[in-house]
């Protein structure tokens, strides 16, 4: 019988995958991004909109969902090159899943390579994909309580996008809430405002993408 | 429910390190497990009892659970604080400058199991 001491993250096979998905990043200059929401809180909206009125920056988007290749038919329709990872039933993306897709992208020709996640506030959280930026996106109609209900989320981002605030007064959405939660889960990240019927928030947010521009 | 995943990785590590260790078979997985990790304990239980048979090395693993407190120090009143979620407001000075000491953990502390034998020369 033999007793070997490991000390090891259980993270760490995710972790290799993860980095190695980093360097081929790194090494087409390439800025990598993980949007993460709920199902329905406005990704592919906010991707459509952002590649038609960027014409100068060249997306690549993995678009993650348990069916169809609907979402990815929408990107390529906006304009830039998509790969639909289908799961099936699983409710997560796996870095292991983004470097097999990789070489399906021209990466350099692109600037950002955005990844879609599965529409699910907990489980792609636990996850790192090794892009540069995981971006959570809350939508309005969800309701301010999000914050606190699903904390690893939040926790974990690098910048907070609260969409749909069009309709904010029509749904009852408490924006002092957000701020106050977020103060206590992620008290590093200020959620920018976005709107894609109004267009408020989509200045400071490709100025944004075009600051990290590589 | 990640679990599924988060045991098939749990796994997955633990036959490597075991493969490394010329260990032949897995008996037991010490795991540590954070309260702030994310990672809830009956499902991974439930999913590492089914995914253990899949590989005769870990067909007989039980896996004991060490769970860790999560804590953190407060950067503001330098308070040390019991944290039941990932809410860092300090319940002392009343702001929001908590940070995590312990509680994030899910790793593998150790693994027990039989050792290949010594291979036996032809010339002895």
């Amino acid at each position: 019988m033999a007793d070997i001491v490991v000390m090891r993250a259980v993270s760490s096979d995710n972790q290799a995958h993860a980095d190695v998905v980093r360097k081929i990043l790194d090494d087409n200059g390439v800025f990598g991004m993980n949007l993460l929401s709920s199902p329905g809180s406005g990704k592919t909206t906010l991707l459509e909109k952002t590649i038609r009125d960027n014409p100068d920056l060249k997306f690549g988007v993995i678009e993650g969902d348990v069916f169809t290749a609907r979402d990815a038919s929408r990107i390529e329709a906006a304009g830039a090159p998509s790969i639909q990872l289908n799961t099936e039933g699983a409710c997560h993306l796996t870095a292991n899943m983004i470097e097999m897709v990789l070489p399906k992208f021209e990466l350099k020709t692109l600037d950002f390579l955005v990844v879609e996640n599965i529409g699910n506030l907990i489980c792609p959280a636990a996850y790192s994909l090794g892009v540069h930026k995981r971006v959570v996106l809350l939508s309005t109609p969800e309701g301010h309580d999000k914050i606190l209900k699903y904390p690893q989320a939040f926790n974990t981002a690098d910048m907070i996008l609260i969409t749909k605030t069009d309709v904010a007064d029509a749904v009852g959405f408490d924006m002092k809430v957000v701020v106050e939660d977020l103060k206590a889960v992620n008290p590093k990240v200020e959620p920018w405002l976005m709107s894609s019927v109004t267009g408020e928030g989509y200045d400071r947010w490709y100025d944004w993408l075009r600051s990290n521009k590589k | 429910m990640h679990e599924f995943s988060l045991a098939t990785d749990l796994l997955n590590v633990a036959r490597d390190e075991a493969r490394r260790h010329n260990l032949v078979s897995i008996d037991r997985i010490i795991v540590r497990v954070g309260t702030l990790s994310g990672v809830c304990i009956e499902p991974l239980e439930f999913a590492f009892g089914f995914l253990r048979e899949e590989d005769p090395m870990t067909e007989n693993a039980e896996m004991v659970i060490e769970t860790i407190q999560g804590r953190g120090k407060c950067t503001s009143c330098g308070g040390d604080i019991e944290l039941e979620h990932l809410f860092l407001y300090c319940p002392d000075c009343k702001t929001p400058t908590v940070e995590i000491t312990a509680g994030k953990e899910f790793l593998i502390v150790s693994i027990e199991g039989e050792e290949a034998k010594a291979e036996s020369s032809a010339e002895t």
